[in-house]
């Protein structure tokens, strides 16, 4: 008898939980169910969209894998079917949860007014665009739950918006910022903390981002508590501890949780929003869990971790896995990218040793450099304004390089462009307390 | 500064780069004047007044000026590159000191109008006997020792771009004038197919009309007079209608290289030098988030996203090593290189996918 392999979301983790599913099990049939779109698109490149760099046509890396569309309310875990808002329940031998997360929504005054969104979903960015162009993209939207990030939003049309705001110091919140810039808007930035996304940056790399993006003509406020939003209708105020800022669009980029309200009756185990899965993806009989919705084990306990590699990476275990296959996932050495503003970010391992090492370079290449060090040895590394060979870094990670043995062997990690001036530490480069 | 070549975002929905009513009135602008240039005498005067002798000299200005102007554009665009600044600044250089001026200059100096910056088979001239016969011996040698030794040798060590991306007029008025639409080149299969086929065919037709006229120029009569026809049915065919009318005619609705990506017959020489040499576009392993930046930056329509999502390093005959992927990749994900000289790591990783 076939299979039936029902998969979740057609994200990163469950696209890739269905590839590796048709791999292990060519006979299988399997559904992929979104609520979000009719075939998976690329979420890292939504903001490349939003900004006309790319066209929507181009978001899509799989080509036309189809996905039907739903809107879930639970799982009948004991009878293996999958619960539906319309339409009779859809029965499984295996399940992958690869429902992702959702914007976190504060519960700030005045959140539901017009004007005042996230930039995570597909229909974020249907709405996003028409917002700040004027005109939108075509989308057929779904009937689904009033709170469901999936919904479509109406947007204003024909006016673009002359105070824009984005709230939130973190890599969404910098991606709608950049795009804002890109529609030749001056966005206002307000973040929580000292500095922009602190958890991953130290100040003075994050006062090299902020100085970017103030040069972009963005005016950054930190150290601001959101209270509220006010208006008519339509957002027209923001109300922080500092006093209101006029607004008439806002995008909240406060971080995402697990989209997994739906299954709060499912009797599956959650752990900070997340569904509990083991090194297999395994979260219940007969159902696997991948990806932003997973709680995955750490060292710390079961946590989720919203990072796109980390998605890709359990959504092809829970694939293999559901399909039948062997499998286990295993941290590693974590390595994450990304582009803030117009500098390329790079870190390997983590960050949190006894000791570090900072250089920062400021001639025709402005990068900052920084090594964490535990006991003399290489525990992390992270780099703004260079290109390395991440796998060489994770490699001297892992086998625990000096100090003197990193720096000797970084020109043979970079990743430069050709004619960039190759890296050498300048002389203000040493340990940092 | 950063030499880096990460972009600033921009917004490329303009009608014009989008195959809208302005697009293809733009290309029709440019058909037009193909037209007239090559199968009208209109031109002539306007260059005479001008002081640029003939109707060539008027478009060899033109195009130029197309070029340094489109320049600033790119660099606008991508100038926070190094490689795009140095490759774009040699570019123009070459057409305007070898494109352009050493060949209006030559003839006030009682010699011959030279193009030195381009070989057979771009130009099949280089190598016909008589032409040959013509030339002073060191441009002879130039002629054929380019053609058969450097242009294939360069591009097995550096690929292709070290002539379609810094040297070539075509490929340079596409990285310039044309840089607006390189997102409008066809991804698809069938493309890439059509491309493998006719590029080649290109070229076996012009190995064909070079043998013809070799044999007409030696033989004469009968044998010459095809040779002629040969020559100048390839010369309307492939010379005014592929490169010309259609390949810079359809930049705004086909993007800059038509005419290199299905019909240029050094494109397919170089190419194949290309796959048997260095040249490669590295990915890293794991690191590709699938935005899909690269592929839309491809003027030659590779679907560079899906190498790097396969974490293939790969070559492809078609790619002219603009370096653009690269540029865009928001991850730091890919380079063009030709190096040797790699961490072991890295090497390791470096398993090479070469496509046709």
């Amino acid at each position: 008898m076939t299979k039936h392999v029902v998969i979740v979301g057609n994200g990163i983790a469950g696209s890739e939980a269905a590839r590796e599913a048709r791999r292990v099990d060519p006979n299988a049939r399997i559904t992929v169910l979104s609520e979000e779109s009719d075939r998976p698109f690329s979420r890292p490149g939504l903001m490349y969209a939003a900004c006309g760099q790319m066209a929507p046509a181009d978001l899509f890396p799989f080509g036309d894998a189809p996905a039907t569309r739903a809107a879930l309310t639970g799982v009948d875990v004991a009878n293996r079917r999958v619960l539906r808002l319309d339409g009779d329940p859809i029965a499984y031998d295996a399940l992958v949860l690869a429902c992702g997360s959702r914007p976190r929504r504060p519960a700030w005054s005045g959140i539901d007014l017009a004007g005042i969104g996230h930039f995570v979903s597909w229909q974020d960015l249907v709405w996003f665009e028409a917002e700040v162009h004027g005109h939108g993209i075509a989308d057929a939207p779904i009937p689904g739950a009033s709170d469901s990030p999936y919904r479509a939003r109406p947007a204003r049309q024909g006016h673009r918006p002359s105070h824009p705001v984005v709230i939130g110091g973190g890599l969404v919140g910098i991606e709608a910022v950049e795009v804002l810039v890109a529609a030749g808007l001056k966005p206002t930035f307000l973040l929580r903390d000292d500095a922009f996304w602190p958890i991953a940056l130290s100040t003075r790399e994050s006062e090299v981002v902020v100085e970017r993006l103030r040069h972009d003509g963005v005016d950054v406020h930190t150290r601001v508590h959101v209270e509220g939003f006010a208006g008519d209708g339509r957002v027209e105020q923001v109300r922080t501890d500092g006093g209101d800022i006029a607004c008439d669009f806002a995008v909240v980029a406060v971080g995402v949780e697990p989209h997994t309200r739906w299954l709060a009756d499912s009797g599956l185990n959650f752990a900070h929003g997340g569904i509990v899965v083991d090194a297999t993806m395994s979260a219940a009989p007969g159902v696997w869990a991948a990806g932003d919705a997973a709680a995955l084990p750490s060292p710390s306990g079961h946590r989720p971790w919203p990072l796109w590699y980390a998605a890709r990476d359990t959504g092809r275990v829970a694939g293999v896995c559901a399909a039948g296959g062997l499998a286990r996932w295993e941290r590693g050495v974590p390595t994450n990218a990304a582009r803030l503003a117009d500098m390329d970010y790079l870190t390997a391992g983590e960050m949190d040793g006894d000791a570090t090492w900072f250089d920062e370079e400021r001639g025709p290449v402005h990068s900052t450099l920084r090594i964490a060090l535990r006991n003399g040895r290489i525990v992390g590394f992270t780099s703004l304004g260079r290109r390395w060979h991440v796998a060489a870094m994770a490699h001297m990670i892992q086998e625990g390089w000096t100090l003197g043995r990193v720096l000797d062997a970084l020109p043979t990690a970079a990743f430069d462009t050709e004619f960039v001036t190759p890296y050498r530490p300048t002389s203000n480069a040493g340990m940092r307390p | 500064m950063n030499q880096q070549g990460t972009i600033g975002l921009r917004d490329d929905r303009a009608g014009w780069r989008q195959r809208g009513a302005s697009a293809w009135a733009l290309s029709a602008l440019l058909i037009g004047s193909y037209c007239v240039l090559y199968w009208t005498n209109w031109l002539d005067p306007v260059a005479t007044a001008l002081g640029l002798r003939h109707k060539w000299f008027l478009y060899g200005a033109l195009y130029t000026l197309a070029m340094g102007f489109g320049a600033i554009g790119a660099l606008r665009r991508h100038g926070n590159s190094r490689y795009q600044r140095i490759r774009i600044a040699v570019n123009v250089g070459v057409q305007a000191i070898f494109g352009f001026t050493i060949p209006f200059v030559l003839p006030l100096v009682d010699q011959p109008e030279a193009y030195l910056s381009y070989f057979w088979p771009l130009k099949l001239d280089a190598l016909f006997p008589h032409s040959l016969a013509e030339m002073p011996m060191g441009l002879a040698v130039w002629s054929i020792g380019g053609s058969f030794i450097l242009a294939p040798f360069a591009a097995l060590i550096w690929g292709k771009r070290w002539y379609c991306s810094w040297i070539c007029g075509c490929g340079g008025l596409a990285n310039t004038f044309g840089d607006p639409w390189r997102h409008l080149s066809s991804r698809s299969p069938t493309a890439w197919r059509f491309e493998q086929v006719a590029v080649h065919a290109t070229l076996l037709i012009a190995l064909l009309v070079t043998a013809l006229v070799w044999v007409g120029q030696l033989q004469g009569g009968a044998a010459g007079a095809t040779g002629e026809s040969a020559r100048s049915w390839y010369g309307f065919a492939v010379g005014s209608l592929l490169s010309g009318v259609i390949g810079t005619g359809l930049y705004p609705l086909l993007g800059p290289r038509t005419w290199c990506r299905y019909f240029c017959p050094m494109a397919a020489v170089l190419g194949l030098a290309q796959r048997a040499g260095r040249f490669r576009v590295a990915v890293q392993p794991g690191l590709c988030i699938a935005c899909g930046n690269c592929s839309t930056a491809c003027e030659m329509g590779i679907d560079v996203r899906a190498y790097a999502m396969a974490d293939a390093t790969f070559t492809r005959a078609s790619c002219v090593g603009c370096g653009m992927c690269a540029h865009v990749c928001p991850r730091g994900v890919l380079r063009i290189e030709s190096t040797t000289r790699l961490h072991p790591e890295y090497a390791r990783a470096g398993h090479v996918v070469v496509d046709l």
